[in-house]
């Protein structure tokens, strides 16, 4: 299953507020539907974002490791996330870092 | 395989034809190289300058400023691989940098990512200082890359990466049906 950013959600994706509503409503749902398929993994593409803010990568992606909704191992396993365009790659960069640097709230 | 002695020259004159060919390809590989390093220090500018005219309007950052910022760091990020790639075994220390920037200069006020900076004058003073203290750690690194990359050693290592990619080019082209 693939989810491009800024055809599903939003084009200018930014802030921690955005970032949030991104992982209740779109992340969080179709991680639950793939739950069931075995091997299932959820594609996300950064394509077409015209701008992308730090707070909203963090919110989004390394939020589900602090929010409990899945583990490090579960992430490598469950999400991919991709671009073709190499201006993307400090973004790909940025969220394996805030998602590593993540750890579960107490 | 030469099959006579009038053949030494036309070998010779090939073997030094390919060869000047080879180094001066080289050389504007070195200047493209470095116009690419200089390029980037330009649109760091230009973030850091975006960043810091952002800061000046405090909380209520117009979309205009935002989208501008965000246009300047799509420039400064378009060459990352590259850069990444020209500064090789000092990459860590270039990613670092250019995250811990990303950071400072889309991050929210008052953000988690931002450690001390928030709304407050004195708290955007902080930021700014930490922008301009960032892009200034980052300016010096790839500074020292640019000098770096003309040392002998690494000329020459870069000199046999490249040709062993030329001999695989023409290989690939010229060989493999």
């Amino acid at each position: 299953m693939e989810i491009n950013i800024a055809r599903d959600f939003d084009p200018y994706p930014w802030g921690r507020p955005q970032g949030r509503d991104f992982r209740e409503a779109i992340l969080i749902p179709n991680l639950k539907s793939i739950s069931g398929i075995p091997g299932g993994r959820l594609v996300i593409s950064l394509d077409g974002c015209r701008m992308l803010g730090s707070s909203f990568l963090d919110e989004a992606f390394a939020g589900l490791i602090r929010k409990r909704i899945i583990d490090h191992r579960e992430f490598d396993r469950k999400l991919q996330i991709i671009s073709e365009s190499p201006a993307m790659k400090i973004y790909l960069d940025a969220i394996k870092k805030y998602v590593r640097e993540a750890r579960p709230e107490t | 395989m030469v099959s006579s002695i009038s053949d030494i020259p036309i070998l010779t004159f090939g073997l030094g034809a390919i060869s000047s060919y080879s180094i001066l390809m080289y050389r504007l590989y070195l200047t493209e190289r470095s116009s690419q390093l200089n390029d980037h220090l330009k649109d760091i500018e230009r973030l850091v300058e975006s960043a810091l005219s952002t800061l000046g309007v405090e909380s209520d950052v117009s979309k205009e400023k935002l989208i501008k910022l965000s246009w300047h760091h799509s420039v400064a990020s378009r060459t990352y691989p590259r850069i990444r790639e020209i500064c090789h075994s000092r990459d860590e220390e270039y990613e670092k940098f250019m995250l811990r920037l990303f950071a400072l200069v889309t991050a929210d006020h008052e953000d988690k990512l931002l450690d001390e900076a928030s709304k407050n004058v004195d708290r955007l003073e902080l930021r700014a200082q930490e922008i301009v203290a960032t892009s200034s750690d980052l300016t010096n690194l790839l500074r020292d890359v640019r000098r770096e990359s003309l040392s002998p050693s690494n000329l020459i290592r870069d000199f046999s990466i490249y040709l062993k990619a030329k001999i695989a080019w023409l290989y690939d082209t010229f060989c493999v049906p």
